[in-house]
């Protein structure tokens, strides 16, 4: 019986960008903040608004609240299937910075734009672990 | 003096649309590109610039040069997403103004309807996006107007009334791929895709090609056709990942539209007809609001009452645009050719009458993208 979990889409991070998921496995989101300016985004090899480069890996608090969302009545992507109807997130996290993850635990008609919300992390199998967001 | 006033559209085309199994996407390019040339009035060999995407081949101008035997001493295949056909003609300018070609083709074609119904793309994974199913790109236009009815209390009603505006266009245009009408009750009553967006909130996934073939204002006089003059173009961006869009309700059309109209001397009040890219019901709600035709947030009572409809105060997407004539998933190129159509005076029962001067309005990727055209019937 194949794994669900295996059927979803796997990222191919390279470089600097496995740093956000090898915080994903430790239980965190994993962010870049620029030793400069000292704002906060996703792992790159230079911050976006002020161009130092080497902006220092560092682990964000995982709370945030919801900025934006969209109930998916179709699967988007294999493995999805079975988790019908389920919510896409657009997280914006205290650090300022927004991902998009999944929102769950929730009743997908619970879900309201500017509700808290805390990470968890969702084992994708094979060493991969990936945030999500539930109500906190 | 302006790169823009030293050219001319002189010939424009659309190939077979709609369900094409009997040709590639090459092949709808060329077919596109043997009828903008005679359209003009040109042979295809004097073509000497080609500018192009793809999402079939990755050396799009290459592999479409060999296909219809060209030979350009200048190829461009810059790809900013859906909008980049309106950001091909500012550069087709640049290339003739300067001197390194004088006959520029922008050509498109793709058969996402016939391999399969659904978006064909070369994009790449998101590593941060891609593990959570979000039904691209439905899902991210989903989001941004999730949020566009929280700040603005957007309705669905609302979104529903764009597409039956542009169901009502596609009624009077023989080649639109939906023509029977809709009601706002068809569009709420469609199945749910991805909230607030219902499947009649979606564009369609058709084949189809298209090409415009820009020259110098000297030799469009000469040609076939009524030139149509580029009065202002603009590009601009503002994200990839639809996490790194700043604001959520506000699109790079914020930029690109004033800039474009500043450049025209021209502003939204004076435009006789607007195409612009409705890929979701959603956007042609942000466009409108970001070109500048309402103020921002009230984009939705905007298109109330069939404004924007035949016979209504705006005409918006008057072959019925991406949600009822043709999306063969970069739509930026089919909004120009009808565009250049209409200031023809050629569109016969849509005719807007008398029109003089309209705006083309292209977005790429998540709303990441944007680029603004200016036209004007050329004496």
């Amino acid at each position: 019986m194949s794994d669900r979990r295996r059927d979803k889409p796997r990222p191919e991070p390279r470089g600097e960008e496995r740093h956000f998921f090898e915080a994903a496995a430790g239980g965190h989101v994993g962010l870049n903040r620029c030793r400069a300016c000292g704002r906060f985004f996703l792992p790159r090899a230079v911050c976006p608004f002020c161009w130092t480069a080497e902006p220092e890996p560092v682990l964000a608090c995982g709370r945030g609240s919801v900025y934006s969302f969209t109930v998916c009545h179709r699967a988007g992507a294999p493995g999805f299937e079975a988790d019908l109807p389920y919510v896409v997130g657009l997280i914006e996290l205290e650090e300022g910075v927004r991902l998009v993850a999944n929102i769950v635990s929730v009743d997908a008609e619970a879900v309201l734009i500017g509700m808290p919300v805390e990470a968890v992390f969702e084992d994708r199998s094979d060493g991969l672990f990936v945030p999500q967001f539930t109500p906190a | 003096m302006n790169a823009l006033d030293r050219v001319a559209i002189a010939g424009a085309a659309e190939s077979d649309l709609g369900r094409c199994p009997h040709l590639s996407p090459l092949g709808l390019m060329a077919q596109a590109t043997l009828r903008a040339a005679a359209d003009a009035g040109l042979s295809p060999g004097e073509i000497d610039g080609v500018f192009t995407v793809s999402q079939y081949h990755a050396a799009s101008s290459l592999s479409f040069c060999e296909y219809v035997g060209l030979r350009p001493r200048y190829h461009e295949t810059t790809n900013i997403g859906g909008c980049s056909f309106v950001a091909h003609l500012r550069h087709a300018a640049g290339a003739i103004a300067a001197g390194m070609c004088e006959t520029a083709l922008i050509v498109y074609g793709s058969t996402q309807r016939s391999d399969g119904g659904r978006l064909v793309t070369k994009s790449e994974v998101q590593t941060y996006e891609v593990p959570y199913g979000a039904i691209f790109p439905i899902s991210q236009f989903a989001l941004i107007a999730q949020r566009h009815m929280h700040e603005y209390g957007t309705t669905a009603e609302q979104l529903a009334e764009v597409a039956v505006a542009h169901r009502a266009w596609a009624g009077m245009t023989p080649n639109a791929y939906e023509r029977d009408p809709i009601t706002i009750e068809d569009v709420l009553a469609s199945p749910l895709v991805s909230s607030p967006l219902h499947r009649l909130d979606c564009c369609l996934v058709t084949d189809g090609g298209a090409a415009v073939i820009l020259t110098t204002r000297e030799r469009a006089q000469s040609l076939a056709q009524t030139p149509v003059h580029v009065l202002g173009a603009a590009e601009g961006f503002t994200h990839r990942n639809i996490a790194a869009m700043e604001h959520l309700t506000v699109s790079a059309a914020a930029v690109t539209g004033p800039a474009a109209f500043a450049e025209a001397g021209l502003g939204p009040a004076e435009m006789d007809f607007v195409q612009l890219y409705d890929a979701f019901t959603i956007t042609p709600i942000v466009i409108l609001e970001d070109l500048g035709f309402c103020d921002k947030g009230d984009g939705g009572s905007f298109v109330e009452g069939g404004r924007t409809a035949p016979g209504g105060a705006l005409a918006v997407n008057t072959t019925g645009g991406g949600l009822s004539h043709c999306h063969p998933g970069m739509l930026s190129l089919f909004l120009l050719v009808e565009a250049i159509r209409q200031l023809r005076h050629d569109c016969g029962a849509r005719q807007v009458p008398g029109a003089e001067v309209g705006v083309v309005h292209g977005l790429g990727g998540t709303f990441a993208a944007a680029a603004t055209a200016v036209l004007a019937r050329g004496g």
